[in-house]
């Protein structure tokens, strides 16, 4: 009896403690790579990945940039690595790497690799590398063609022109919302970039508080644009743009670099293929979202994490990004390689564009704070609870607030 | 042997035998633990303490140092311990204060509405009908839905491009064009309260069926004969019958409700409108890396959940004696 006992204590010992063991006996030829759904390779890839290295790459996708944060920084802060290789958008850069979640890069990567990416220096603070740059990513706006031809109208060439395209788009009933531009962060960036506010100085300091700047003006426009009904209030809790574009439910639409491929893809979008990028209206800056592959800190397979890093970058890989997921590669060669065999739609535009980019201060450690803070803000400014002037001038004491708190 | 050998042996087989004897002692002790009904059942308890104090209570003394400390996560080094300041800095807060607020509204219509509703249900379904036991399980369906799928399923029902309602509510004539129903603060912190009330009213439903199941028909058999109506046997058996029922069930809402998170942040994510408590620790601690900050406001939480729990425990006890 007591040996039965004896027996059945050790095997639900056992049933506990084994999986542990086995967990640490496998994981010897075996990598985590963390990343949202756009970041994934094919299941033969990696199999080829496998073959070619001799090392297994389990991939945790996680359902988007926002959730892969909050695992990686629980994780941190456990002491615990989230994963071997992780996938850092560019919003995420600063946390990651002032929060000690990567690794520093310089003395991994080959200069030569380097030297075949487009956005190094975007993934770079303060001279340390933290991220292997795998795509680029510009932010634009694209159109419904069809619509603009009905009217006759030509593209906008400065927002005055745009607000009263959209108006007239209106009037006539043509299209009940003719913008789609969320409430949040990015529709306020890609107006008031382009107006020719860089939003921030050298020395970060905000340049969009001053009278008639443009982050003002854009602030202003925003609130029109909401208040007007030329963006269906939807949008400020839906605040994804893409669908309500690709339902035919509007003319211009903030969008990406790449995603025309989507926009005029039939099976897809009703608008299809009607979709064409435009160059943006007044001083045409924008900036860009690239997302790099880094080092986690704590991972204890950082050669095999590189090789992964360093396979991810070669042309095959880098091809699959960008048609299964419209990602524009950052490997300089298959960009060439795409646009001359014709597969990237908008090519001319997209060139044109890729010569008013501006970097956003996402390497310093208080701008997720400050981004955060406009999401809200503009919320509350396109429900009217707040003026532009107030909101912009709230914005930039807040940027200061955060900046005496983290110098 | 020699007597040389003997000599250097015989310290050593006297301290062998002696550990040997240890060994045994040891054994038996172990034998005898095994062997009795108690030490076998904290044996077969250990491996889940140990897992339970490692995923549960481990994390929480951690999360209790944490609020201590200033700790943001970008600003690692600057991490030293600052005692209850958090905890004042919190309370000081008057985003804390607006999201305090906007729990509490939560909590009491959540309270009003599921208990009303689910009063309905179960008074219903307490009646002898045919397929009773089929709508039961589809009154029970949607506290099997998981909260944040739940949410999915409402945002899709509200959606103003696309929605299930205002498709409903066009098709029929009710609405001219589909509206955004979140689009207005009040309404979306109203609307975050229905897809919480959808969820947790059958719970309670069932809750309530199981105390109303439990009172003798003859009581209502014998105020019938005593000329009592549907109000009076209503107000003055029933209610007072399933009054401790009630209770529980009230301050379970009130703990699940005051600590919703899933479907508010597959609803509306972050929007300042329905920022409740939980919501607003989620954005210190992982929008802003906070930590600190965080883990003192889970704290507070924690002390609020921690009262209502007393109340439900002290409620439980004083039925049990009832």
């Amino acid at each position: 009896m007591s040996g039965k006992k004896i027996l059945r204590a050790l095997i639900i010992l056992g049933v506990l403690i084994l999986p542990l063991f086995a967990t640490s006996v496998m994981a010897k030829s075996k990598i985590i790579y963390m990343t949202p759904p756009w970041g994934v390779p094919s299941e033969e890839l990696l199999k080829e990945f496998e073959a070619q290295a001799g090392i297994q790459v389990e991939v945790t996708t996680i359902g988007d940039e926002k959730a892969l944060r909050d695992k990686v920084m629980t994780a941190v802060a456990g002491g615990i690595s989230p994963a071997d290789v992780i996938f850092t958008g560019i919003t995420n850069l600063g946390i990651f790497a002032h929060g000690g979640c990567i690794v520093k890069l310089n003395d991994i990567v080959s200069p030569d690799l380097l030297e075949k990416l487009v956005g190094v220096e975007q993934f770079t603070i303060n001279g340390d590398l933290y991220g292997v740059p795998i795509y680029q990513q510009m932010v634009m706006i694209d159109y419904d063609s069809s619509v603009l031809e009905k009217m006759g109208a030509s593209v906008p060439k400065t927002w005055n022109e745009f607000h009263e395209l959209c108006l007239k788009i209106k009037k006539r009933g043509i299209k009940e919302y003719p913008i789609t531009f969320g409430a949040r962060a990015w529709s306020w960036y890609l107006i008031a970039l382009s107006m020719g506010d860089p939003l921030f100085d050298e020395n970060l300091n905000p340049t969009f508080d001053k009278p008639d700047s443009g982050g003002l003006r854009a602030m202003k426009l925003l609130q029109d644009f909401f208040k007007e009904g030329l963006i269906s209030p939807e949008r400020i809790t839906n605040v994804n743009p893409h669908p309500a574009f690709w339902a035919g439910k509007a003319v211009f639409h903030q969008a990406w670099q790449g995603s025309l491929a989507i926009s005029n893809d039939p099976k897809r979008s009703k608008v299809a293929p009607h979709a064409k990028y435009m160059l943006l209206p007044d001083e045409h800056y924008t900036w860009s979202l690239p997302a790099a592959l880094s080092i986690s800190k704590l991972s204890k397979k950082k050669a095999e994490a590189y090789r992964f890093i360093e396979w991810f970058t070669s042309e095959k890989v880098q091809r699959y990004l960008y048609e299964a997921y419209g990602m524009f590669p950052a490997n300089k060669d298959v960009f060439q390689a795409l646009g001359k065999e014709g597969k990237i739609e908008g090519y001319d535009v997209m060139a044109e564009q890729a010569k008013y980019v501006r970097y956003l201060p996402y390497h310093a450690p208080w701008y997720t704070e400050f981004e955060n803070e406009v999401n809200n803000t503009i919320k509350k400014v396109a429900r009217g609870e707040m003026s532009a002037e107030e909101a912009v001038k709230h914005l930039a004491d807040f940027v200061y607030e955060l900046k005496k708190e983290y110098q | 042997m020699g007597g040389a050998q003997i000599q250097t042996c015989l310290p050593l087989c006297l301290s062998t035998n002696r550990r040997l004897k240890k060994i045994m002692y040891i054994g038996k002790k172990i034998r005898k633990i095994v062997n009795s009904e108690a030490g076998f059942a904290y044996l077969v308890l250990i491996p889940i303490v140990v897992l339970i104090f490692f995923m549960a209570y481990l994390p929480a003394i951690q999360s209790f140092r944490l609020s201590l400390m200033y700790y943001n996560v970008k600003l690692p080094w600057k991490t030293r311990f600052v005692g209850l300041s958090n905890y004042v800095e919190i309370l000081k807060d008057s985003g804390f204060w607006q999201a305090f607020w906007r729990s509490c509204y939560f909590v009491v219509i959540s309270v009003s509405l599921i208990l009303s509703i689910a009063m309905g249900f179960a008074l219903t379904l307490n009646q002898d009908f045919k397929g009773r036991s089929a709508v039961r399980v589809l009154i029970m369906l949607p506290w099997a839905i998981p909260p944040v799928v739940n949410g999915f399923i409402w945002k899709w029902f509200l959606n103003g491009d696309y929605g299930f309602l205002n498709g409903l509510l066009y098709q029929l004539g009710i609405i001219s064009k589909y509206r955004p129903w979140l689009a207005d603060p009040f309404s979306a912190l109203n609307w975050a309260i229905m897809t919480f009330v959808w969820r947790f009213t059958p719970f309670v439903t069932i809750l309530l069926l199981g105390a109303l199941q439990s009172i003798p028909p003859e009581i209502y058999d014998a105020a019938k004969v005593d000329g009592a109506g549907i109000k009076s046997r209503f107000f003055y058996i029933t209610l007072p019958l399933i009054r401790p029922t009630l209770v529980i069930a009230m301050i379970v809402i009130m703990i699940y409700s005051f600590t919703v998170f899933d479907e508010i942040y597959t609803l509306t994510g972050l929007d300042p409108a329905t920022k409740t408590l939980m919501m607003y620790d989620y954005e210190l601690t992982f929008e802003k890396g906070r930590f600190g900050l965080g883990s003192a406001l889970a704290y507070l939480i924690g002390i609020f959940m921690f009262v209502m729990a007393y109340f439900y425990i002290k409620t439980i006890y004083r039925e049990v004696e009832h």
